[in-house]
């Protein structure tokens, strides 16, 4: 028994679970996008395309992605970055901060942030108490909340693979472009930069990826136009029975994901397959 | 290509401490214009550190470090021009052959006409031509220090700096590289310092050689003269093969293993305890003997052969003496030496080199 039973079975259970609770539902939902109602074939496509709330609520997702992609990219890159320079104990203490978002439940995390940005919240208290402002600003159900939100919680999926691209880079590298002439600023964007962008790029395609799918924090810190796909394939299904929109917009959202992670297949290799 | 006049290199009383471990201790060292300069010894001696120090990489506590009549303390690595081989050599993986070599010419802002013959040239001179367009994940590791070689001399730096530079090389590669180096030394007249732990490969290339142990420089001078007349034991032990015995010396008499011999030059500066060494190949094989006996400035000893190693042209017995020392002796290929069995070695007191009785022993960290 013991190890070698778990040995034998592998990582087997763990497939199953997921074929039945994840790949199995995702199937039907998307074959709904043919077979609802019956007949369908591509009807549904054809509706979903030309219908102009979706293609809002589509562009509302590729903005708030494009967005958090680009803040995560920047803060998580240079966080790490400090993760790289610290000594141990800082180290361990950063990365400590950086799985936190982790290791809370997205409710919840998306809760504090509202508690946070309302009117009564943390920020404008402080705001109004320094006198900076008279009136509450409102920042709940914007796309500033939204994005804060998302940023924060999406922040360790660029964190951990840039840190992974330094931890394998060769510190010899800088003492060589140094020794040839390269100033600590040029040594960094000539040499150690494009030796880690591709944890960078990894990242990137992780929180694009993630932020198209998001669901809890837009419906929580949003307002009525930021509201992604997700809320609107929700809201066929709820509201108007329409499970063959619904899966067309699913099988839609999905073809996207896919393809992003087909384009950065190469860095997401690299970093976590290697 | 053909570099400008070299430069020599001074370091005085050089310290460097990390935490608690303090890794030089007062290093002097001279290095002459357009000299080899081996800087040897087992790692944690220190010589790696002195490299580190030369190019700008880290700065020593105390100490002044001098290139040409340039005073080098507080001068960023970018502004020193100095060349620097790595042991990993360092390529960077995102650039072309000739990306890496035009690097240093890029950052001092070259023209790209006169970058391109440069690198051409220095493709040449390390025998890579055409090789420009490769990747170095594409290169062997003999291609890879290559271009490092051509890359730390492109720009003509005015020393150049070797750290381990063939380590991760095979020994047949290694010792084709190794004449290689020499042969680009002598065409480009640079000041190389060259750290090694490998004392044939300090032996076969230097001008000079300084031996590093714990933080100190043991000895400085050519390769033959660090080997047949070491300073210290421990330049003894770390350049080859040999045997020691300990001693007592009075003026011209010398008392070796209870017998007493007189010595034909009286040595200068040595009185009481001293060990004499002999390098294997200056000890003589002779029938098993008693005794120790004297004869005509020669000792003869009995020893018990411990092991017996072939080395190709010659065989090296590792040998006991009824004291219990033990040294290395070499042999004849055709000798009839076995383990367990009974020799004489016949000392030629002469050929000794004598030495202060130390206990000091160098090693690793």
């Amino acid at each position: 028994m013991g190890s070698r039973f778990f040995q034998a079975i592998g990582v087997w259970p763990l497939l199953a679970a997921l074929a039945i609770l994840f790949f199995l539902p995702a199937a039907v939902i998307i074959a709904n996008s043919v077979t609802e109602p019956p007949g369908a074939g591509l009807s549904n496509f054809r509706r979903v395309l030309a219908d102009p709330t979706f293609f809002r609520f589509a562009m509302n997702t590729v903005k708030i992605a494009i967005i958090v992609s680009i803040f995560t990219g920047v803060i998580g890159y240079f966080y790490a970055y400090a993760m790289y320079r610290a000594g141990p104990a800082l180290r361990a203490f950063l990365l400590t901060c950086a799985l936190l978002p982790l290791w809370t439940s997205l409710l919840v995390r998306s809760f504090a942030w509202s508690v946070i940005l309302r009117d009564t919240g943390i920020v404008n208290w402080l705001l109004i108490s320094a006198g900076v402002v008279d009136h509450p600003i409102g920042m709940m159900r914007t796309l500033f909340a939204v994005t804060i939100g998302m940023i924060q919680i999406l922040l360790p999926f660029t964190i951990l693979p840039a840190y992974t691209s330094m931890r394998r880079f060769d510190s010899n590298l800088i003492a060589a472009a140094r020794s040839l002439g390269a100033s600590p600023r040029r040594a960094f964007w000539q040499v150690f930069f494009p030796s880690t962008q591709v944890g960078l790029a990894a990242g990137l395609v992780l929180v694009f990826v993630l932020s198209l799918g998001y669901y809890i924090t837009p419906v929580l810190l949003g307002g009525p136009s930021d509201q992604p796909v997700a809320v609107l394939i929700t809201a066929q299904i709820t509201s108007q029975l329409d499970w063959g929109a619904a899966g067309a917009m699913s099988a839609i959202v999905t073809a996207a994901v896919l393809l992003m992670l087909a384009v950065g297949w190469n860095a997401l290799k690299k970093i976590f397959l290697v | 290509m053909r570099l400008p006049a070299a430069k020599s290199i001074r370091l005085s009383g050089l310290v460097k401490r990390y935490d608690r471990t303090q890794v030089l201790h007062g290093v002097d060292l001279d290095v002459r214009a357009g000299e080899f300069m081996s800087m040897l010894g087992p790692s944690g001696s220190g010589k790696t550190t002195i490299l580190k120090i030369i190019a700008g990489f880290e700065a020593p506590d105390s100490g002044m470090v001098t290139i040409g009549d340039r005073d080098m303390v507080g001068v960023a690595p970018e502004h020193r021009n100095i060349g620097v081989v790595f042991q990993n050599y360092s390529l960077f993986p995102h650039m072309s052959v000739a990306g890496n070599i035009g690097f240093p010419l890029r950052m001092r802002g070259m023209p790209k006409a006169r970058q391109r013959t440069r690198i051409e040239q220095a493709l040449e001179l390390v025998a890579l031509p055409g090789y420009g367009n490769r990747m170095p994940n594409q290169l062997s590791g003999g291609q890879q220090q290559r271009v490092a070689i051509a890359r730390a001399i492109v720009f003509e730096p005015d020393i150049l700096l070797m750290d381990e530079p063939l380590g991760a090389l095979d020994r047949r590669l290694r010792e084709d590289m190794q004449m290689e180096i020499k042969a680009l030394h002598e065409r480009l007249g640079i000041t190389i310092v060259y750290v090694t732990h490998d004392q044939e490969e300090a032996l076969s290339m230097s001008d000079r050689i300084a031996v590093f142990n714990r933080g100190r420089v043991e000895q400085t001078g050519t390769p033959r003269e660090v080997y047949r007349q070491p300073a210290t034991l421990f330049v003894a032990d770390f350049l080859g093969d040999s045997l020691h015995v300990s001693a007592a010396v009075q003026d011209d008499r010398i008392e070796v293993a209870d017998v007493v011999a007189i010595l034909q030059r009286p040595p200068a500066g040595h009185s009481g305890r001293v060990r004499l060494l002999w390098r294997c190949d200056e000890i003589e094989i002779a029938e098993p003997v008693a005794r120790p006996a004297v004869s005509g400035g020669r000792i003869t000893m009995p020893a018990t052969v411990l092991s017996v190693a072939y080395a190709g042209t010659a065989l090296r017995l590792k040998v006991q003496l009824a004291s219990g020392e033990i040294g290395t002796v070499a042999a004849p290929e055709g000798g009839r030496a076995e383990t367990g069995g009974r020799i004489g070695l016949r000392l030629d007191l002469a050929r000794a080199t004598i030495l202060p009785d130390t206990a000091r022993r160098g090693g690793s960290d």
